[in-house]
């Protein structure tokens, strides 16, 4: 439970500020508008009867102290509260739920990567991130995140210490709308202390303690002597009954983890309850430098605290070897049976009967862990109606089907990536669909997951295998849709990079645009429609140019060529865009832009005439508006039905675009229509089901059924990507596919080297197709074939005299012919009609 | 020879107010194997680009010359453009069309081609379904075209041999009898 902060009127009887009476224990830069809530937690440790001997200032960018930029006001503060200081109250309170106590707009003027530092009488007594350090690519980037104070550290004065602090990871609050409900929340006053400036242990009134609220001494005794039990400490909630309090406990280490600061360990099977809620398992801190064995019987005198609802003993005495013994593993399952079910196994080791299946590796290469379920999970709204009592059962279904194979380390980016077998890299992938079996280890809980550390090596199955070319049927015409992942060649003038998204630098640039361009070539499309590629106009500096021309570097001069749609489209950073190979279709007519301002990203529509038979089509492409929730308000705001934000809009954006190529004179006459790109809106959503109710053909879902997907997100399949043909489009498509050299692969083998070192910048990286963006290409194979011509009795692709005798021959043996030959109307056909059809000949005089 | 010699061509034609159309053989009475020709004529023609009509006959004592149904017709005379004249075997006869760009008019022959008598027996010879157009003035009524009265041809089973040939042929065995006996 969060203590506010209560501010007393200045009276005496209370002490002023000390150097330990405030520590810095939390700093957050949000997901909202302007990257708000931009604030700070400060626990206040003891008594403070005039705070404004006190302040707060930040550094940023890599620049030197500020100094004191907001002195807190004349008031007091007491012991065990927390302080909230943000840049506007609004916002921090829209996300938080509650007040901050005080703002300031330039104190708190945090990016995410800028250093925080708290003063009591001009001094600095706490400090976050490195002075004259920019913090972007560092440890303590919290940029769209937080960061927090690990409990029971001590304020360094100007001494920043990385090893103190945890971090949500970059951009973990994306898209949230609330801490409460974010998916790794700010944990808001979880700051614990057993220390009140003299290392003794307190009560809460800062009086010496044994923790069960006397003052005796309570000591650690020897083996096989009275102990608490553990199901005792973990009892049968979420949290321990008994927190703040000392015991000693005696029990069998299950897994011994330097790299994490402890060790597990469990009743014996004789010592445990009966209770199947609670946990026979449990995490000690360990604060020595020597480790017990795993299989030993050890004896541990320590306090019990909650760490991110984690239950935990702080060790402060041991003994380490009170004899020998095992314990046998808890065989489970997913989807564990409750939501309760794993925390009653918290710190007790496990063993999966069954292969799991990895359903997330987004955070494969940054902190070293996959999600596994027992299948690929599907969201929701991908297979059901928003809303629906079945996509409500599914979300609570894969809610209860997840767990994290952890790889029992702290800290974020290893090297080695433990997992897959022989560790990560370019060439040694771990796919989503994956399976991994034989996942044996301990229950944790830490970061906002249950998660398994393993004690013995699980065995990875490749069974997801990669796909380096797409296997779909040859048609005479191919499109491919294909989100590039804010491909961006920089600036025009001075230093190129960073630009305002994508690439950081010049090499992270050409590491993205060569694995794009194999990509491009390798799906060998006739047409392209792309998205997320830098909104820079089609000019010998723009992006597009730049990937056309390399595109023909490899392909030969003249292989592909670019819609050129004038300039800049609209005013967002990215745009949509068309490439074309010219020996294969040609432009008809001029490209078409939808300039309705509904539209954050115009779409654009191209006639293209095939070279092989002059049929046409006309490609759409589109990038609707995301799901993020950065600056979503009013009907934009997530009503919970699973579309996310702006729902509405994007409905719009569908609706929009269908009465445009209705009404629009260059595409309303067109019978073959093809809309492409990322809807932002999963194939049950209410955009798509736009597309449906007006005569498109869901070519995604025809080709590909209900599980088809193009898309990870937080361990969950579903396809924003969609392909949508006219009716009468849709049965000239042979196949549609989406070709996963994407959604499955980790993120960590992109083109980035933002979280890797020096080794992994080459070892994650290859020339190759695989995680060349985020989403997966639509690749959409069509026989585009001229409509049988009105008589052309031999079928030859022409009339002529062959054909008039074929008729002739017809009516003079009185075969039957179909009504439509009779021409002049009389109600038969005659050799009159067969004059007339002389008229429709493709040559003169009918010739052959 | 052992047939008769046709005396005449019959044409028996009715003129009328507009175009007739006639058919004629060039032998009404023949042997089987014989050949002659049939002769599909327009006289006083109003301008048509379109006709058809059939040519009706006992096809079990005629056989049409095979050329006649391929494309362009071979064996085929006429004053029209033979490229644009179609013509189907029939059960009972022949079916032609002609559909053309230009125009035709007046007296013309719009078809000769031939004829092999393969069974005995009589035929006539007729022309029925007539239409004949001109699209350029309407696609839908038909120019005012009659056909002439129906010709007929005899085939003969087996050729009646001539006396002259018979006496001929009699001396001459006589003559070799004369002959072994005085030798």
């Amino acid at each position: 439970m969060k203590i506010k902060l209560t501010l007393l009127a200045l009276c005496c009887g209370v002490s002023a500020a000390q150097a330990s009476d405030l520590i810095l224990t939390g700093v957050i830069d949000g997901p909202l508008s302007g990257g708000t809530p931009k604030a700070v937690e400060i626990f206040v440790k003891n008594d403070i009867s005039d705070l404004s001997v006190c302040g707060i200032g930040s550094a940023n960018n890599g620049n030197p102290s500020s100094g004191e930029e907001y002195t807190f006001p004349n008031v007091a503060a007491v012991a065990g509260s927390y302080l909230y200081v943000a840049s506007e109250s609004p916002q921090f309170s829209a996300f938080m739920g509650f007040s901050p106590d005080f703002t300031h707009g330039t104190a708190l003027s945090i990016n995410g990567d800028d250093v925080i530092e708290l003063f009591c009488n001009d001094q600095v007594i706490d400090v976050f991130g490195e002075l004259e350090v920019d913090g972007t690519g560092t440890g303590w980037e919290y940029l769209d995140g937080w960061a927090y104070r690990k409990s029971d550290t001590v304020a360094n004065g100007a001494t920043f210490t990385l090893a103190n602090w945890t971090f949500s990871g970059k951009n973990k609050l994306d898209n949230e709308t609330s801490n409460a409900n974010a998916a790794t929340p700010f944990p808001i006053a979880t700051f614990t202390t057993s220390d009140n400036g003299t290392g003794e242990p307190t009560d809460g009134e800062g009086e010496p303690t044994d923790g069960n609220g006397e003052t005796d001494e309570l000591l650690l005794g020897a083996c096989n002597e009275t102990a608490t039990a553990i199901s005792a400490i973990q009892g049968a909630g979420d949290t321990s009954p008994v927190v703040g309090e000392t015991h000693v406990i005696e029990a069998l280490v299950t897994s011994s983890l330097p790299a994490i600061d402890g060790f597990f360990v469990q009743e014996l099977a004789a010592n445990e309850d009966t209770d199947p809620l609670t946990s026979e398992g449990l995490f000690v801190v360990n604060s020595q430098v020597d480790y017990p064995a795993v299989g030993n019987i050890v004896r541990v005198l320590g306090t019990v605290s909650e760490s991110f609802g984690k239950t935990q003993l702080l060790a402060s005495d041991a003994l380490f070897d009170c004899g020998t013994g095992s314990v046998t593993a808890r065989q489970i399952s997913l989807p564990f049976a409750s939501a309760q079910l794993p925390e009653s196994l918290e710190g007790m080791l496990v063993s999966f009967n069954d292969e799991l299946v990895v359903t997330d590796n987004y955070a494969l290469g940054q902190y070293g862990e996959v999600t596994l379920a027992s299948k690929r999970l599907f969201i929701p709204t991908n297979v059901h109606t928003p809303g629906s009592s079945e996509a409500l059962a599914l979300a609570t279904e894969n809610a209860l089907n997840r767990v994290i194979l952890d790889d029992g380390q702290n800290g974020s980016n290893p090297d080695p990536v433990i997992y897959p077998t022989n560790g990560l890299s370019a060439v040694n992938t771990l796919r989503v669909g994956d399976k991994v079996a034989g996942v044996t280890g301990v229950m944790d809980y830490s970061f906002s997951s249950y998660r398994v550390i393993p004690t013995q090596y699980p065995q990875f199955i490749h069974s997801n295998l990669r796909q380096a070319t797409p296997d779909i049927t040859q048609g005479n015409l191919r499109i491919a849709s294909a989100n590039v992942l804010n491909l961006f060649n920089g600036n025009d003038v001075g230093n190129r990079f960073p630009a305002e998204r994508g690439a950081r630098t010049e090499l992270e640039y050409e590491r993205q645009i060569a694995k794009t361009v194999n990509a491009l070539l390798t799906m060998d499309a006739d047409i392209i429609g792309l998205m997320e590629i830098e909104n820079d106009g089609f000019a010998e500096n723009s992006t597009i140019f730049d990937l056309v021309s390399r595109l023909n570097a490899q392909a030969g001069e003249g292989t592909y060529a670019f819609v050129d749609a004038g300039g800049e489209i609209g005013t967002d950073a990215i745009a949509v865009g068309l490439l074309y190979q010219p020996a294969q279709v040609t432009p008809v007519g001029e490209v078409q832009i939808n300039l309705d301002a509904i539209h954050n990203r115009p779409p654009l529509a191209q006639r293209f005439a095939l070279t092989e038979n002059a049929e046409q089509i006309t490609v759409v492409v589109n990038h609707f508006k995301s799901k993020g929730c950065g600056s979503a308000s009013g009907a934009d705001l997530d009503i919970g039905d699973g579309q996310s934000c702006y729902n509405g809009k994007r409905v719009a954006q569908a609706q929009s675009l269908i009465s445009w190529l209705n009404t629009n004179a260059a595409l309303a006459e067109q019978d073959n229509v093809l809309v492409i790109g990322d809807l932002n809106a999963y194939a049950k959503e209410e955009p798509i089901v736009e597309f449906t109710n007006n005569g498109f053909v869901n070519l995604v879902a025809a080709h590909q059924g209900a599980e088809a997907y193009s898309y990870t997100y937080a361990g969950e399949s579903g396809y924003l990507d969609h392909a949508l043909a006219s009716t009468i489009l849709a049965a000239k498509v042979v196949d549609t596919i989406e070709w996963h050299i994407n959604a499955d692969e980790p993120r960590a083998l992109d083109y980035s080297m933002q979280y890797t070192n020096d080794i992994q910048d080459f070892s994650f990286y290859a020339e190759d197709v695989f995680r060349v963006s985020d989403h997966d290409p639509v690749i959409i194979s069509l026989q585009l074939e001229p409509a049988a011509l009105f008589g052309d009795f031999d079928d030859d692709g022409d009339i002529d005299m062959l054909d008039i005798r074929a008729m002739m021959t017809a009516i003079q043996t009185g075969q039957s012919l179909d009504i439509r030959y009779d021409l002049n109307g009389d109600s038969r056909v005659s050799v009159i009609d067969a004059r007339l059809l002389m008229n429709q000949c493709t040559r003169t005089r009918c010739a052959l | 020879m052992k047939k008769l010699i046709c005396a005449f061509c019959m044409v028996i034609g009715l003129q009328v107010q507009a175009g007739e159309i006639s058919v004629a053989v060039s032998q009404t009475s023949v042997d089987i194997g014989d050949v002659i020709s049939l002769t599909l004529s327009g006289t006083a023609l109003d301008s048509f680009d379109t006709f058809g009509l059939d040519i009706l006959f006992d096809t079990s004592l005629f056989a049409v010359s095979s050329g006649v149904f391929d494309y362009p017709a071979t064996g085929v005379a006429t004053d029209l453009w033979l490229d644009s004249l179609f013509f189907s075997s029939l059960s009972n006869g022949v079916a032609a069309s002609f559909a053309d760009f230009a125009t035709y008019s007046g007296d013309l022959l719009l078809a000769r081609f031939e004829l092999t008598a393969i069974a005995a027996g009589y035929s006539s010879f007729s022309v029925a379904n007539v239409e004949f157009y001109d699209s350029l003035v309407s696609v839908t009524d038909t120019l005012n075209v009659t056909t002439a009265s129906d010709v007929s041809a005899t085939v003969a089973a087996v050729s009646e041999p001539s006396m002259l040939v018979l006496f001929l042929l009699a001396g001459v065995a006589l003559l070799g009898r004369n002959t072994k006996i005085s030798g």
